[in-house]
Parts: structure tokens; sequence; C-alpha cells
């Protein structure tokens, strides 16, 4: 009999039947494909870890080393499990054309090596080892969508021509927020290339699980092994490979909380609206002594069904979509090592929604306790009276409260969009607020080309401002007494400041930014002290700024006075031109009178650098923004439809009566419509205040999980004022519309047989 | 004789003011009384369905008025039937499952549906509509309708059936027919204590309590009195006397 009950009930109820379940089927969706898509990526990201057997720490090294300091260094220390040195040669980006397309904009390190013997694999579309033959080369796999190559194109390497034979993929550089980009080719070609550009080392270690690698990266700052480069550790390589794709899908999971929240308040007003309908058979089922928690079970038990048949809905749905969605993923890291976990995951996101739904309706469903059989029977509202009267206003309130979540839900994404899109958002992640990066790095005497470089800026009348910042190796000692090692950047950091999570730029002879990373790992903050030894000189410092950075490994630091004169590690140079100077001329001749002067400098439009290492996560983004605004919009337009026509068939009597005394049907329209105004007006305002405001706060959450702190939104006003809130008027004034046709077919003569 | 249900200083709300009566097992009790006497709270208060001020109230040997919302609900379903003015059932379920229903939460068990399938068909045979099980509660009409909420409060074997003005909404014929239903099930033993305004039913009854202000004011046994016009006539001489 159950079954007949609720089927014929959703029979009766078909609208708000279908209505209930487009919501849980949707809210399913957006959780399932979360949890189905972030499954995906941490299975995808490990397997391609550990079939690469991704090294536990790096050190990139530019210059000659001592293989025997490094062997000893490797057999005494009990962490290391297994070490090897590799090589890699840095091209001319110049040098480099892949099937035509040059990479002479390429803001990458891009270079070749062979195949690794022991570990840090170089894996093939199917995550398996490569064996590269002579003659031919495997390319980033990152750039086969970007300049659309094929198997058996060429790649030319100054005179030498490879042909590709596959697609490689990079434990360690597959990111394009990783800065390098490894080609590989057989040992002779190596050989045989080396001329055409500058070696630099990649020590690499595996470590004991048991292990503690910054306590090894500390040993080995201790024992003065090769460092003329940053150290890169395995949790940052995670982190890298983990986030263009990993904020999308941040994205993805804001929209389904909203999504979630909204598909509460529309079951739950779905449901006061079905209890009130029903409360005279409720009051007869509770009248002939059918118990509570029977008649809370039947109303339970349809929506159980509804849930069911959502989070089934909303799964296929997701295991659809996830195809397409994570296809980037897939062709970057490889398929997860178990898709079975992946719909697993899923089926708990979906079943989490359905839950979460579910314990709503039974909250709700609690109010009709309140109702007595005497009540419903004697016709008496008793403690309902109030709620009645309430519910059109409610009504409105959730109109309102959709529209603002819609706008909302619009509104962060877009956000986002517009701040990663920003040339500032780069002072976020490290990089200073230049317009033009210039990078003196792997190479010979670093100081001397630094002087050279600062002065052809400083002669350059078509440069605006321009800083140097100096980066050397120093020791830090915290006041425990351990010592860290610790890369600094020395120099007029207020020039092109990057953005502080606390404090500001070091100004003082004894101030000293620290990264966010940095700090946590030596358990410094704002105010603390510490010592730093460059050579045999020791300063102290206090913590003055505390700023994220992702590039260099994450660890560094930035003063503006270093004692004593360590030896460079590398240089950067932030430039701005002069207004009315055209940037890329400047660009080419800067480039050219360098190369000339024979310094190896990269020369870097700020603009070309966002784009090149955030344009996978900028068209992710741009993708999840898309979907939003459309879930949003569908999300609005169903809601007020269902509510207009909800409050039509409440209000049917009063519409009668209208039409019987002469109003037209217009007429009653043009009443709802002013009705709806100040409803629409207030969820647009509401969705864009706290789209703005409490996103921020949100996204800055999102991004500090990514290593971006201090987070401010870089709004795009026409984006959230203009064309956000133009969307979301039309979809709301068709589905009014829509929603008020019911109003045609409402007769005068109706109110004539009373209310019902 | 045994009482099935005594009521002892029910007061409710004011409305009801210090009541007290007996309905014997097998009696048939009409109550009377102008609009606003109190006839439907009196009926609420004495099957449980609301909580009296003060007083008690005895259904088949049990005080219902310290009874739990719950324990309440328990005792209606089991040993009280219902019928209504407005012939209250769920929209979403046919004239037999609606029959059918009060028998759901009672009897569990592999056999359940046909065994309370059958009974139902048997309630329904003798009110004659059985031909009408499968029809929705919208095919058919107000006494048909009725006689469904007859069989339905008769599905669990009531100890005593409450009803509220159960032909007010009918027109005389069906009216008739339903009064001949409750009499009938009256002769089999069943007893009945039913809100009524129309004196013609209540001359069907054995008893008639006349409610005022919340108070009773009279009572008039009919037993032993011939059914037909003269009766009825006794019963409007009588209700005329106590101001009707």
């Amino acid at each position: 009999m159950r079954k007949r009950m609720i089927w014929n009930n959703m029979k009766g109820n078909r609208l708000l039947a279908v209505t209930t379940w487009l919501f849980m089927a949707v809210s399913g969706f957006m959780f399932a494909l979360t949890c189905f898509l972030f499954a995906n990526l941490l299975g995808s990201v490990d397997t391609l870890m550990n079939k690469a057997q991704t090294p536990d720490f790096l050190q990139m090294h530019a210059g000659e080393i001592s293989e025997e300091a490094l062997v000893q260094f490797a057999e005494e220390n009990q962490n290391v499990r297994e070490y090897q040195t590799l090589c890699f040669l840095n091209l001319e980006n110049s040098a480099i054309t892949l099937n035509g397309h040059s990479l002479k904009d390429s803001i990458q390190d891009n270079g070749v090596c062979v195949q690794s013997g022991r570990f840090d694999y170089l894996l093939d579309q199917d995550n398996e080892i490569i064996r590269v033959s002579a003659g031919e080369i495997y390319v980033p796999v990152c750039y086969r969508q970007e300049y659309d190559l094929r198997e058996g194109e060429i790649v030319q390497i100054g005179e030498e021509s490879f042909l590709i034979a596959g697609f490689l993929r990079d434990s360690q550089m597959n990111s394009m927020m990783a800065s390098s980009k490894r080609f590989l080719v057989s040992e002779a070609d190596y050989d045989r290339l080396k001329g055409a550009g500058s070696e630099e080392y990649l020590i690499e270690f595996l470590l004991q699980e048991t292990a503690d690698v910054n306590g090894f990266a500390t040993e080995y700052a201790d024992a003065g092994l090769p460092s003329n480069g940053p150290v890169i550790t395995k949790p940052l390589i995670r982190l890298m490979n983990a986030l263009s794709d990993g904020l999308m899908i941040l994205v993805i999971l804001l929209v389904s909380v909203i999504l979630l929240l909204i598909s509460m308040l529309c079951i739950r007003f779905t449901l006061l609206t079905q209890l009130e309908a029903d409360r005279r058979e409720i009051g007869m089922l509770k009248a002939i002594g059918i118990s509570k928690g029977d008649i809370r079970q039947i109303y339970f038990l349809k929506f159980l069904v509804l849930s069911g048949l959502g989070a089934v809905t909303g799964l296929l749905l997701a295991v659809l979509a996830e195809g397409t969605i994570a296809a980037h993923m897939r062709e970057l890291y490889g398929a997860s090592g178990n898709r079975m976990t992946g719909i697993v995951a899923a089926f708990a996101g979906a079943a989490l929604t359905e839950g979460i739904l579910l314990l709503s309706i039974r909250r709700t469903l609690k109010r009709m306790e309140k109702l007595s059989a005497v009540e419903a029977l004697a016709g008496r509202q008793g403690g309902g009276r109030k709620e009645k009267k309430h519910i059109p206003s409610f009504q409105y309130l959730i109109v309102a409260l959709v529209i603002g979540l819609g706008i909302f839900m619009m509104t962060l994404p877009q956000n986002l969009l517009s701040t990663i899109s920003a040339l500032q958002f780069v002072t976020y992640m490290g990089i200073g607020d230049g317009e033009i990066r210039l990078d003196i790095r792997q190479t010979e005497d670093i100081a001397g080309k630094t002087g050279l470089v600062e002065k052809v800026l400083t002669g350059d009348e078509r440069v605006e401002r321009s800083v140097t910042l100096r980066t050397t190796s120093c020791s830090v000692y915290l006041p425990d007494g351990s010592r860290s090692g610790l890369q600094v950047e020395q120099g007029d950091h207020t020039v092109f400041p990057v953005t502080y999570a606390e404090g500001t730029a070091p100004k003082e002879k004894n101030e000293i930014a620290l990264s966010c990373l940095c700090a946590d790992e030596l358990g410094l903050s704002l105010g603390d002290g510490l010592l730093l030894q460059v050579e045999e000189m020791i300063q102290e410092y206090t913590i003055c700024g505390i700023y994220s950075d992702i590039t260099n490994g994450g660890k560094t630091a930035k003063a503006a006075y270093l004692p004593g004169n360590g030896p460079l590690m590398w240089s950067v140079f932030y430039v701005s031109l002069k207004d009315g100077t055209e940037r890329e001329s400047w660009l080419a001749e800067c480039a050219k009178t360098l190369s000339d002067s024979d310094i190896s400098v990269k020369v870097v439009d700020i603009q070309e650098y966002v784009a090149d290492t955030y344009g996978q996560t900028i068209r992710e983004i741009r993708m999840a923004a898309g979907v939003a605004v459309l879930a949003a919009a569908l999300v609005m337009f169903v809601v007020v439809v269902l509510f207009t026509r909800l409050l039509v068939a409440k209000d049917r009597y009063d519409i009668s009566l209208r039409k019987a005394i002469g109003f037209t049907g217009r007429d009653i329209k043009k009443l709802y419509l002013f009705r709806y105004l100040p409803v629409v007006v207030t969820g647009i305002l509401a969705g864009i205040l706290s789209g703005n405001l409490l996103g921020e706060k949100l996204a800055g959450l999102l991004l500090k999980m990514l290593g971006a702190t201090g987070f401010h939104f870089l709004i795009d006003y026409k984006a959230v004022c203009v064309r956000i809130p133009g969307i979301a008027v039309v979809t709301v004034l068709c589905a009014i519309l829509l929603g008020l046709l019911e109003i045609k077919n409402i007769r005068a003569y109706e109110c004539c047989r009373g209310r019902e | 004789m045994s009482e099935i249900l005594i009521v002892k200083n029910l007061c409710k709300d004011g409305i009801l003011k210090d009541i007290g009566f007996n309905v014997n097992d097998g009696e048939m009790v009409a109550v009377m009384g102008p609009s606003g006497s109190g006839k439907s709270t009196l009926l609420y208060q004495v099957s449980g369905m609301d909580r009296a001020d003060s007083g008690e109230v005895w259904v088949s040997g049990t005080e219902i008025c310290s009874l739990s919302e719950d324990e309440r609900a328990g005792l209606r379903l089991e040993r009280m039937g219902f019928v209504f003015q407005q012939m209250n059932m769920l929209k979403s379920l046919n004239l037999i499952d609606n029959i059918m229903l009060p028998a759901c939460r009672l009897k569990k068990g592999k056999s359940f549906g046909k065994e309370v399938e059958h009974w139902a068909r048997i309630l329904m045979r003798k009110m004659g509509i059985e031909e009408l099980a499968q029809r929705k509660i919208t095919e058919v009409s107000g006494g048909q309708l009725q006689r469904a909420c007859i069989c339905r409060s008769m599905m669990n074997q009531p100890k005593i059936l409450f009803a509220d003005e159960p032909t007010g909404a009918l027109n005389q014929g069906a009216a008739q027919e339903v009064m001949e239903e409750f009499t009938r099930l009256n002769q089999e033993g069943t007893t009945i204590l039913m809100v009524t305004h129309d004196s013609k039913v209540a001359a069907s009854c054995s008893r008639i309590l006349y409610l005022l202000d919340g108070s009773i004011k009279g009572e008039l046994s009919l037993v032993g009195l011939p059914e037909g016009k003269d009766r009825e006539e006794r019963v409007n001489r009588w209700l005329a006397g106590m101001g009707w």
C-alpha cells in the first residue's frame, strides 16, 4: 500500500515531485562530480608519482659537482634509500621548434635529458617507462594540446631534427606551474646536443618512508654539497601537480555547496506547501490513531524514493560528465590507478548530499507533529495559522534567497577568474608587481652579468622603474639553536612588491620577510627574530612580513640588506616601461642587446607569464565559471517558475475575484511583477555583496590551500555589476512570466464557488 | 451491562464544564445541542484526540487523560473507530486502500495484505460498496464515501465508534442509508457515540444527551420505544422542552 501511496502522491503532485527530484539530482550530481574529480586527480597524480618514482628531495644545481662527495653523503645518511644525479641540458627557447612552432616566446626553461636509470622516470601515455631510440624525441605532454602536435612530426633543436615518437609525462614538471620542461632523447643524441645549451644537474634522493624531508634538507645544506639552484620536495611537486585542476574542482565544490543550500531551501518550502495542503488528511490520520512517526514515514518514504532516484541520476550524470571534464587531467597525469575508487567516492558524495537533504526534510516533517488532529478536523489553524499567513512572504523570501545565492554562485567563480587572470595575481605567488621580468640563472659569473644588465636597464630611457633582486644561499639560526638553509632575495622590495599576507616588505637593515611555507616550516611568525649567516658574516633580523610564494621551491626570504657577499644563486630584475613604449619591441630589443653582450638572460613579459603558467587553470576556471552561470541561471529559472505557479495556485480565488470585478490578465500579471520587483532587487544586491565580500573570504581559504595567502579579489566590475545581474534579471523575468501563464486559465466565475 | 465509556468531571477551555456520563457496551448514544454547545469538543476529549484540562475519561477500562499522545493514538487505533462529517480520506489512495489504512499499522506479517483486504471486502460488501473498491475517492458519491468511512472505522473491530455529524454533508437519501448502516452495526454489537444536529438521526439511537453551554442539561432514554414516527415525535417534543 505504501508503494501505491508514494506513487499516487507523486502522480498527483507531479510538479513538486519533478522539482524535488531535479534538486536532488543536481545536488547529487555536483557533489558526486566533485568527489569523482578529486579522487581521480589524487589517484592520477599518485599513480603517476608512484610509477615514475618521484624523488623525495631534489636539488637543482648549476655548476660543477663532486660526485664522490654526493655518493659519500648518500651512503652515510641513513635516510637515503636511493640517490642519483641527472643531467639536464638547458636550451635556448629560440633554438627549439615544435613542428614549425618556435618556443622563443615560451617562459618555460626547456631542455633535453636522457631517461633516468634508477628512479624519476619519464613515462609514456600508458605510464610505462619510455625507451627512446636515436633520432627520436619525446615531448612533454602539456605541449601536445598547446601546439597541436602529433606523433611523427618533427622537433627541431638547433640544427638537429628529431621525430616525435610520443609524449611524456614528467611527474616533476608536468604542470605548467613548474618552470622547466624536459624533452627526452637518446644518450647519443644528448651527447651530440651538449654544445647547444648549458648543462645543469638534478641531484635527487629517494628517502626512507620514515624520513623527515625538511630535516634531510638541513642535513644536505650542512654537508656543504652543491646547492646552486632551488630545492624541491615531493609534497611541493604533488601540490604543483594538483594545483591547476585542483582549483577548478574547488570551484565546483563551492558551486555544489551553494546548490545544496538552494535545494534544501526549495525542498523545505515545497514540503511545507504540501503539508499545508494536506493538513486535513494529516488530521484524519492522527484522529484514527496513526502515530506521528507513521505519518512522518509516509511523507519521508516519498522523499527517500526521490532522493534515491536523485542520487542515481546524479551519479550517472557525474560519471558521464567526468569523462569530458577530466580529459585534461587524464592527459596530463594518466588514468587514476583505480577507477572504482573514483566511482565509490562519487557514490559517497551523492549519498552524503542526499543524506543531508533527507535530514533537512526529516527536520521539516517534525513541524507536522505540532498540528493536532482536532485543529485539522475542526478546520482550525491553531499554531499553523501563523504559518499559513506567512507562507506568501516566506515564499518571496525564498525567491530572494535563491536569487541571492544564484548571483553568489555566478559571482564567485567570475571573481576568481578575473583575479587569477589579472596581472597582479602573480604577486600572490611570490612574483613582483612589474611588467617585465628578467632572470639570470644557471650561468657563470652571475654577479658580473647582473651588474651589466643593471647598467643596461638604468641607461635605457624607456624604462620607467627597475629593480634588481639578488638571491644568495644563506644559513638561518633559529632561537632553539638549530640551523637551516634559506634562499634570501636581497634588494629593494618596495619598488615592485609582492602581496604580503602579514606585515610589509623589508625596508630596514635588520628586517626580513619570509614566505609562508618557510615561516611555517621554521615555526616563525611576524616580529620573531632570527640570525642569518652569509659566508662568515652573521646578522640578526626581525621578521617584518610574510608572503606567499610558489617559485623556487616556495621556501624563500626577502631582505633589503645581507651581511657579506655570498655567491649569487640567481638574479631577477623587474621592469616597468614608460607610457607609450611598445612593449614587444622593447622585449625583443632588450633580449637582442643582452644576447649580443653574451649575457644569457630570460626576458619575460609578465602578462605572458600569467597566460602561460596559469593558462590551463584560467581555462578551467573559465569553464567552471561558465558552468556555474548556467547552473545558477537554471536553478533560478526552475525555482522562480515553481514558486510563481504555487503562488498563483494559492491566489486562485483572489485572481478569479479580480477578474470578476474587471481586472484583465495583464493587470494581474503587472501586479505580480510589481510584487517581485523588490524581491529581485534585494536578491541581486545581496548576491553581489555576498559574492564579493563573503566570496573573497571563501576564495581566500581555497587559495590558501594552494599557497596564495592574504588574498583579495581583483573584480571585473563590468561582469559583476552588469553582465551577471543582467543574466539574472532576464532569467527571473522569463521565469516569472512563464509561471504567470496559469493566470489566463483562471476564470472569473471560479470565485463564486467560494474558497476551497 | 458493562460501561465502555466513563466520563467524570470533564473540563476543557471553559467550553466543557464538569461533564460526566457513561456509555454502556452496545449502546448507541446521540449527543445533541445547539451550535457552540461543545458537542464536537466533547467528542474530541472522550476519544483522546485532545487532552482535557481536568477530569477523567475511561475507555474500556483505560483512563486516557493520563496517557501520552502516542499512547492515545495507539488506543484510538485499536479500540476506537471514527466517522467524520467531512469524509476525510487520502487522495493518494483508492477506496479499498483508504479503508485498509488503519489495519496497516496494527497487523503486520506475511499474510497481512490478504487478510486485511479480505476483511475490508467483507465490510464493503455489507455496506454495498464492494464493486467500488478500486475507485478513486473522487469517483464515488458522498453517501458511498461515508459508507467507506464507516468501513474504515470498523477495520480494527473497535470497542466504540465515534461519529461526528456523520450525515451532515449528505442528502436525505444518503443520510438515511448511512443511518441504517449505523443501526445495523449497533445491532451487531458495536457501541456508538454520535454527535448530531438531526433529530431524526438521534431518534434511531437508544439514548440522547443534550448539551448546552458545555454542560449536560438533559438525557432521554429511547429504550423500549418502538421505531417510527412516534419515536421521532417523542424526541422532537423532548428537544423542544430543552429549548431546541
